[in-house]
C-alpha cells in the first residue's frame, strides 16, 4: 500500500489503516517525543497523545509537504503544549549570557542513551528550545512564537542548556 | 584520540537517526482511545438529533400554538369587558334616560308645537330599549351602538330641556334630533343586516365601518347640539358634563372599531384554522429493500452476484399534529422488516477463521459459510477455501440477510391539494433503531441460521420523501395511502461497503381526528 493510499484509508478512521500508519511511523515519532519529555515514561504518553490528534486530524493534512514532516510537527506540537506553560528554574538573569556562543568539548565515543539522558534532565523549556533549534532546525524567532517567549530568552535558554549539557558530557568523561 | 567538536553536532549527529520503539501498551491505549471517541461522537449526534426533533415538537406546541391562537384568546376577553362596560354605562344612564325622557314628555305636553320633537323622542327611546334587548343577547359586536343611541337620547332630551328657555334653539336640536334619530334608525338596520348575517362578517366589514362612520357623524350632530345648548346660560354646567362624557364615549367607540376590526381578523383566522389539530393513524405497507449501490454488506467477492430485494412487512401508529389547515408535522413508531437475499453461491462448513467476516458466528469453531459458485472447486487445498467442505445442495441456494428495525420518523406533511380527496407531500427524517438481524443460507434441501451481522449500525438514519392520498371518510376518520421512498444514510458501520440501501413502502391506514 502507498503512503497515499494509507493516508486516504485513515482520512476514512479505518482501523487496519491507522495500526498500519503507526507500525510505520511510531519509532521516528517516538524519538522525537524522547528528546522533548524529561522521561521515558512521559515521553510513551506524549506518543499516544500525538498519535490521536494525527489521527483526528488527518483530515486536514492537504497533501502539500511531506507527510512525515507533517506528523513530526504535531508531535512537536502535542509535547511543547505540555511543557511550555510549566515554569522553568529560571536561575540567573537570562540575558546576560551570550547568544551564539560555540560550545566545544573533547569529543569521545558517548553512548547515546547518555546523551539522552542529559537532554532530559534539562529543565523543560531549556530542553525544549535544545531540541527545537538543535535537533529539529527551528530558528529562535519560530521557537519564541511557539513558546510565546523572546527572541532573546530563546537565545539565553539555548546558551544555558548547552552550557548545561556540556559540563555533564566533561564531566562524564573526567570520570571515564 | 581526542578531538574538539562542537556540542550541537554531537547530539544532531547522535539523535540524527534515532529511533525507539515505545512499548505496546501505547498503541492498546491509542486504540482504546479511538474506540471510546468513537462511541462518543456516536452517543452525541444521536442526542443531539433527539433533542433537536424535541426541542422542534416543543416549539411548535408552544410558540406555533400561541401564535396561531393568541388572537382568539386575548381577543374575545377584551370585547367581554367592553360589554361588561357598556352594559354598566347603559344601566347608570338608564334612569338618567328615563327621567329626562319624562321630562321632556312634560316638557311637550305642555308645548304643544313640540310635537315632533318628543315623538322622536319615544321612537328614540324605543330604539335604545331595543337596542338593550340585543346587546344583553350577547351580540357583542354591535353593543356601541346601543350606548350611541342612549347617548342621543340624552342629546335630544337635553335639546328638549333647553327648549323650554329658547325655543328657536330648541327646534334647530329637534331638528338635528331627528336628523341623528334617522342616523340611528340606518346605522341600526345595518346593524341588525351584519348580526343576521354573522357568517359573511367578512362582506359586512366595510359596511360596518360605515355604521360607526354614520355614528361618529351623530356625535358630532350631538356635539353641535350640546353646542347651542351652551348658548342656554341656565345648563351650562351640564351640558359641559355631558361633552366631557361624548368625548368619553367617543374614545370608547373608536376602541370598539379597532375590537370589531381585531375580532374580524381573528375570525378569518379560525377559518383558516384545522378544526382538529390531531390526528392518529395506524398504518400498514408492504416494504421493498434494496440498494443504489451495486456492493454486498455481507462480503465484498458478493458485488457482482445477482441480489435481490424481498419484500416485507413494516406496521406502526403515527401521531400528527396539524400545525395550519395544510401543513402537518407527524411522528411515530413503526416496526420495520427489512430483507434481501443474494444468489449465484456455494455453501460449506469449515473453520470460522475462512468464513464469512461479516458474520458474527459467536463461539463455534466450525461454520457454515458461503463463497461464489465454484470457489470451494477450485481452490487449492493450501488457500484458505481449501480448508471448506463444500456441502451439496439442491436448487439454487441463497444467502438471505434480515434485518428489523424499530423505525421514529419525523415527518412534514403538506396538503398540495385539500378537498374530499387531497393530494400531500410528504418529507422527513428517520430514527432507525436496529431490532434483530440474522444472515441465513437457504436451499431446497438445507435451511441454517448462520449468525448476526456484525457491520449493521446500532442507530442510523433515514430520509425520507413520500407522496401521500387520501379519502376523507367522514369529518373524523380519514384513509390514507403514501407511498414513500426512504433511503438509509448510514446503515453500516463500516463506511467502505458499497451498499446503500433504501426501502420503499406504501403505506395504508385509517386515520382518526380528534
Amino acid at each position: 500500500m502507498t503512503l497515499d493510499e494509507l493516508i486516504e484509508l485513515c482520512k476514512k478512521q479505518q482501523a487496519t489503516a491507522q495500526g498500519e500508519l503507526y507500525k510505520r511511523y511510531n519509532r521516528i515519532l517516538f524519538a522525537i517525543c524522547l528528546r522533548y519529555s524529561p522521561n521515558y515514561t512521559e515521553a510513551e504518553d506524549n506518543l499516544q497523545d500525538a498519535f490521536i490528534t494525527i489521527l483526528k486530524k488527518v483530515e486536514q493534512y492537504n497533501g502539500k509537504g511531506s507527510f512525515e514532516g507533517w506528523m513530526k510537527r504535531i508531535t512537536v506540537n502535542t509535547v511543547l503544549q505540555k511543557y511550555r506553560k510549566q515554569r522553568t528554574f529560571e536561575i540567573v538573569d537570562e540575558g546576560q549570557i551570550e547568544d551564539e556562543a560555540e560550545v566545544e568539548i573533547e569529543s569521545e565515543e558517548i553512548p547515546l542513551d547518555f546523551l539522552l539522558k542529559i537532554v532530559q534532565e534539562l529543565p523543560d523549556r531549556y530542553r525544549l528550545v535544545f531540541s527545537m533549534y538543535v535537533m529539529d532546525g527551528y530558528q529562535h524567532k519560530e521557537i519564541a512564537e511557539m513558546l510565546g517567549i523572546s527572541d532573546g530568552t530563546s537565545k539565553s535558554n539555548l546558551a544555558r542548556a548547552r552550557m548545561i549539557l556540556k559540563n555533564k558530557i566533561e564531566d562524564y568523561n573526567a570520570t571515564k | 584520540m581526542k578531538e574538539k567538536k562542537n556540542i550541537d553536532s554531537i547530539f544532531n549527529e547522535g539523535f540524527k537517526n534515532l529511533e525507539a520503539t515505545p512499548s505496546p501498551r501505547v498503541w492498546e491505549n491509542i486504540q482504546a482511545e479511538l474506540k471510546k471517541e468513537k462511541k462518543e461522537r456516536k452517543v452525541i449526534p444521536l442526542w443531539i438529533k433527539l433533542g433537536g426533533v424535541a426541542a422542534l415538537i416543543a416549539l411548535l406546541l408552544t410558540v406555533g400554538n400561541s401564535l396561531y391562537n393568541s388572537s382568539d384568546v386575548v381577543a374575545p376577553k377584551i370585547t367581554d369587558e367592553n360589554v361588561e362596560q357598556t352594559e354598566n354605562q347603559l344601566q347608570e344612564n338608564k334612569p338618567e334616560i328615563e327621567k329626562q325622557a319624562e321630562d321632556s314628555q312634560v316638557a311637550s305636553e305642555e308645548k304643544t308645537n313640540q310635537n315632533t320633537t318628543s315623538e322622536n323622542l319615544d321612537a328614540t327611546e324605543d330604539t335604545s330599549s331595543k337596542n338593550k334587548g340585543e346587546t344583553k343577547s350577547s351580540t357583542n359586536k354591535f353593543n356601541n351602538s346601543s350606548k350611541k343611541t342612549t347617548n342621543s337620547v340624552i342629546a335630544s332630551n337635553n335639546s328638549e330641556n333647553n327648549s323650554s328657555k329658547i325655543k328657536d334653539n330648541t327646534k334647530k336640536g329637534g331638528l338635528e334630533t331627528n336628523t341623528s334619530e334617522k342616523n340611528v334608525r340606518e346605522s341600526m338596520a345595518t346593524t341588525k343586516g351584519s348580526d343576521s348575517e354573522k357568517g359573511n362578517i367578512e362582506n359586512n366589514v366595510n359596511e360596518a365601518n360605515k355604521d360607526f362612520i354614520n355614528k361618529d357623524k351623530l356625535f358630532d350632530t350631538k356635539t353641535e347640539t350640546g353646542i347651542v345648548n351652551e348658548n342656554s346660560e341656565k345648563n351650562i354646567v351640564k351640558t359641559e358634563e355631558e361633552i366631557l362624557q361624548e368625548s368619553k364615549n367617543k374614545k370608547s367607540i373608536f376602541d370598539a372599531i379597532a375590537e370589531k376590526d381585531e375580532e374580524i381578523v381573528s375570525e378569518k383566522k379560525k377559518n383558516e384554522k384545522p378544526e382538529h389539530r390531531w390526528n392518529v393513524a395506524p398504518n400498514v405497507a408492504p416494504v421493498y429493500y434494496s440498494s443504489l449501490g451495486n456492493g454486498s454488506s455481507i462480503d465484498p467477492s458478493f458485488a457482482d452476484n445477482p441480489q435481490d430485494g424481498d419484500v416485507n412487512m413494516s406496521y406502526g401508529v403515527q401521531v400528527s399534529y396539524a400545525v395550519s389547515k395544510r401543513l402537518s408535522i407527524r411522528t411515530g413508531v413503526n416496526n420495520v422488516d427489512l430483507g434481501y437475499s443474494t444468489t449465484g453461491i456455494e455453501v460449506g462448513t469449515g473453520p470460522v477463521a475462512v468464513a464469512l467476516k461479516s458474520v458474527d458466528y459467536g463461539s463455534r469453531q466450525v461454520v457454515v459459510t458461503v463463497a461464489d459458485k465454484g470457489s470451494f472447486a477450485s481452490a487449492a487445498p493450501s488457500d484458505d477455501f481449501g480448508n471448506i467442505t463444500p456441502k451439496s445442495t439442491q436448487g439454487d441456494a441463497e444467502l438471505i440477510q434480515n434485518i428489523n428495525y424499530y423505525e421514529v420518523p419525523i415527518e412534514l406533511k403538506y396538503a398540495v391539494i385539500d378537498s374530499r380527496f387531497g393530494v400531500n407531500v410528504i418529507g422527513g427524517l428517520s430514527t432507525l433503531f436496529l431490532g434483530n438481524n440474522e444472515v441465513s443460507v437457504k436451499a431446497d434441501n438445507f435451511n441454517t441460521v448462520l449468525g448476526d451481522a456484525n457491520n449493521l449500525s446500532t442507530v442510523s438514519f433515514s430520509t425520507n420523501v413520500g407522496l401521500g392520498l387520501d379519502y376523507k371518510l367522514s369529518k373524523k376518520f380519514t384513509f390514507n395511502i403514501e407511498p414513500m421512498f426512504k433511503y438509509q444514510l448510514n446503515p453500516y458501520t463500516d463506511s467502505s461497503v458499497n451498499f446503500k440501501p433504501y426501502f420503499m413502502g406504501v403505506y395504508s391506514g385509517l386515520s382518526f381526528k380528534f
